[in-house]
């Protein structure tokens, strides 16, 4: 009986152990993922985000304006790591390292208008394309109104 | 002979194709505000643009056919036109409409596109009798069938739009009427984002992820539609997020996987829809105490409803799986009808757990549960359950050979059964 | 000629006891009951509805109690009265005699469930609209094959009829409710891919949860689920993933016989 007791808690072990040193992002999969906030699916993946919590799970944002949503919601202590899509290239970056770039005209899936970049430069280079916008940091964020803006 | 048929033959074609020496575009240019340009019978390759008031009128046979990822047609800066019978089709957009006051796009044919109908800041648009056809293909990599960004006063009816990603995407709209228009295998039937004062009436919305997606949307009329077989991964009948009053009224909504969500929202009635076959028929999450489902029909719902600690309003629903009595022969149940069950909260907070839906344990859980809550006071109780339903029998037709069979099987196995034993 | 009278023997043993008539009338009863009463009441739509759903829970509630407990206690009582004994001083060996058991009792079973089949066609054919899903006369099939192999290794180990009823209700309550309960009370506190997977480890090692599973990837219904289990459901609605659910229905089958065969070898050394 102590065998099995232990085969069981060592399976838990490797079960949990599996994914609690390194929060990697996880690829979309288009026929299942829906954004934990709005559910919408997840069709314009450049706008994409996603939270890596500390107990192994992902929880999977269609626009950066569901992910702080669901920062103000759960706080940010069960965060292991948060990645948004990066507007230009497609690919993760991190949510707090990130530099958004906020015009209301700028389509996005939520029409939010706020996109990430990963560098000043790429913001600047975004601008002279998308039209003029307001540069923001991770900490704006937090007190901007999400929402459609007149 | 032969060779004189030939010739008629090739004539007949050449008749055709003839016509493409007509210059679309150029007819357009020469055309006087308010005319009619007639476009013949032919298929037509290129751009076009129309910038002032005119009709544009095909014949059985008219196709316009976009070129490049440009748009088939484009209607800009101008104010009433109408476009009509003819079908188009390209790679990417077939028609584009912006600042435009007085569209009215009616009897076209659209295929093989991205995207069908793309208006943008528009005002007094009517779009009717249309047809969309998509790409074959996932639904994220296609476009939308009829989508409108920020208008006002427009009116979409009558459309079939099958195989797109929304079926009518509308967003930032003020007053808008949906009506009579179907859509199939896309991924949402139509949706609505920050729009106001807009209404979804006697559409049919079949086999999408989602048939009515309502999001950031205020003031909402959906009545008389029927909602069917979005069973699929996080299929929803219709689903509403951040939504300040809603009316949902008279809607069929059958057999899919969640039958109407309410996520986020305010002041929403849902009365008189039939429920029927749905694995989930209401879910409510931060929904406002107001929010309340009544004088609805359940039937064949594996889970009538659940939602968070918050719940909703139950009154007055007939439930085909309510087990009281009406000893005051009133039509209404003696005892509350409790729609609470722990699975159901479950399920809620975590969707792992939709594994296990209607698993033996859980119907176990369930019916224990209906036990014990029956003390329950606030959540998910129905008060005043009806008793009668109106019972719209179909005739079930006698199938004989079945019948026999089943006898025959019967017999048999009991024959073999009574040998076994005594021989 | 030895083995098919032996087939014949255990087969009639089978037949002739009340019990077995019992469950068949009983099974009938309640399996027309619910499909006539839920199929005649509800419209017919295709797709995982709350009829589709209780004619599955019925299955799996009744058809592994009745199996488990009739089959369990038939080789229990083979050891139990010295039958066994007795036959083992045939020239018969010991898979032999296992096999036999375990054909006899499938057709017994067969039998039952025919005859349920059987009245739920002919009175759905008469009153019209009631339909017998032909993915769950297989799934009826594989309920037993699996079934009676448990049950006979159950039997086996218990040696003693009443202890043999006793260990097959365990088991039935294991397999049917304990392990899903578990697996809820341990969702509360772990995170979600936990849960999943400890899930997917539940649908492998246990009979019950496999014939479930079995019926949602066989009707294209793995959507039920939910978006949790896509990749498995992807796994299993491949050419691949249907040979591997019949290996591991196979292996269902052939172990607890295997094991079935050690323990009576056990036996006879003592």
């Amino acid at each position: 009986m102590k065998k099995w007791i232990m085969i069981v808690m060592l399976c838990c072990g490797v079960l949990m152990g599996c994914s609690e040193k390194t929060y990697e992002p996880r690829d979309i999969i288009s026929e299942t993922d829906v954004c934990k906030i709005c559910n919408m699916s997840i069709v314009h993946n450049a706008y994409a985000g996603q939270i890596a919590l500390k107990n192994g799970d992902y929880e999977i944002f269609d626009d950066i304006g569901c992910l702080m949503e669901y920062i103000k919601a759960n706080g940010e202590d069960e965060i292991g790591a948060a990645y948004i899509k990066d507007a230009a290239k497609n690919e993760w970056i991190d949510v707090f390292k990130a530099v958004y770039v906020y015009n209301k005209d700028y389509w996005t899936p939520m029409n939010y208008g706020v996109v990430a970049l990963d560098s000043k430069e790429a913001a600047q280079e975004w601008m002279t394309t998308e039209g003029e916008g307001q540069l923001l940091a991770y900490k704006d964020l937090h007190d901007f109104k999400w929402g459609i803006h007149k | 002979m032969k060779k004189i048929g030939f010739t008629l033959l090739f004539f007949l074609f050449m008749s055709q194709t003839v016509h493409a020496d007509f210059d679309v575009q150029e007819a357009i240019n020469v055309a006087k505000p308010g005319k009619v340009v007639h476009i013949p019978a032919g298929r037509y390759q290129g751009n076009f643009i129309v910038t002032k008031p005119i009709t544009l009128q095909g014949e059985e046979g008219t196709e316009l056919i976009g070129e490049r990822d440009n748009p088939t047609l484009r209607i800009e800066n101008t104010a009433n036109v109408t476009v009509e019978n003819i079908t188009l089709s390209g790679k990417n957009k077939a028609i584009v409409a912006s600042t435009v006051d007085g569209l009215e796009l009616r009897k076209l044919q659209i295929k093989d596109v991205h995207t069908g109908v793309h208006i943008q800041s528009s005002k007094n648009v009517h779009i009717h009798d249309i047809n969309v056809t998509g790409i074959e293909g996932h639904y994220s990599q296609k476009g939308n069938g009829v989508a409108v960004f920020k208008g006002e006063d427009i009116t979409i009816e009558g459309n079939t739009i099958e195989q797109v990603q929304d079926g009518i995407y509308i967003e930032e709209v003020k007053h808008i009427v949906v009506q009579r228009n179907k859509v199939t295998s896309g991924r949402y039937g139509t949706h609505f984002m920050y729009t106001s004062d807009a209404e979804a009436l006697f559409n049919t919305y079949d086999q999408n992820v989602t048939g009515l997606m309502i999001m950031m949307t205020t003031n909402i009329f959906l009545e008389n539609n029927i909602v069917a077989n979005h069973f699929d991964f996080n299929g929803y009948g219709m689903l509403l997020y951040d939504v300040q009053q809603a009316k949902i009224k008279h809607n069929t909504i059958k057999n899919n996987r969640t039958g109407v969500a309410m996520q986020k929202s305010a002041n929403i009635q849902i009365e008189t829809n039939d429920f029927q076959m749905n694995q989930t028929a209401i879910e409510g999450t931060k929904v406002s105490d107001d929010t309340m489902a009544s004088r609805n029909n359940f039937t064949g719902n594996i889970l009538t409803a659940r939602s968070d600690k918050q719940g909703f309003q139950l009154v007055s629903n007939y439930y085909d799986d309510y087990s009281g009595i009406d000893l005051k022969d009133n039509g209404i149940g003696d005892i509350p009808y409790v729609a609470v069950s722990s699975f159901g909260q479950w399920m809620v907070r975590q969707p792992v757990y939709q594994y296990f839906v209607a698993s033996p344990s859980v119907i176990l859980l369930t019916s224990l549960d209906q036990q014990i809550n029956k003390i329950e006071k606030n959540m998910l109780v129905d008060n005043t359950p009806k008793l009668a339903m109106k019972h719209e029998n179909e005739k079930n037709k006698m199938n004989v050979v079945q019948m026999l069979l089943g006898l025959f099987l019967t017999l048999s196995s009991l024959w073999l059964w009574k040998r076994g034993i005594t021989e | 000629m030895m083995y098919s009278m032996l087939i014949k023997l255990e087969l009639k043993q089978m037949l002739r006891s009340r019990w077995m008539q019992l469950v068949g009338i009983l099974f009938t009863f309640v399996f027309t009951a619910i499909v006539v009463i839920q199929q005649m009441a509800l419209p017919d739509v295709d797709g995982f509805t709350r009829q589709t759903a209780s004619f599955l829970n019925v299955l799996l509630f009744l058809l592994p109690l009745f199996i488990l407990t009739i089959g369990s206690m038939s080789i229990a009582g083979d050891v139990e009265s010295g039958w066994f004994s007795l036959l083992k001083t045939y020239p018969m060996t010991r898979t032999q005699y296992i096999a036999g058991k375990y054909i006899a009792s499938v057709l017994a079973f067969l039998l039952v469930v025919v005859v349920a089949f059987g009245v739920i066609l002919a009175l759905g054919g008469f009153l019209g609209g009631v339909r017998l899903p032909f993915i769950f006369i297989i799934l009826t099939l594989l309920c037993i094959f699996i079934f009676v192999s448990l049950a006979i290794a159950v039997g086996a180990f218990a040696k003693t009829r009443l202890f043999a009823l006793s260990l097959s209700l365990v088991f039935w309550s294991i397999f049917l409710l304990l392990i899903s309960y578990a697996l809820m009370a341990i969702g509360t506190v772990v995170a979600g891919h936990i849960l999943q997977k400890l899930t997917i480890i539940a649908i492998h090692i246990n009979p019950v949860e496999w014939l479930r599973f079995g019926y949602f990837i066989f009707t294209d219904q793995a959507s039920v689920l939910g978006p949790a289990f896509y990749k498995v459901t992807q796994f299993y609605s491949s050419p691949l993933g249907y040979a591997v659910y019949v290996a591991v229905t196979l292996l269902w089958i052939v172990f607890p016989l295997s094991y079935t065969s050690l323990l009576l070898k056990k036996g006879e050394r003592r």
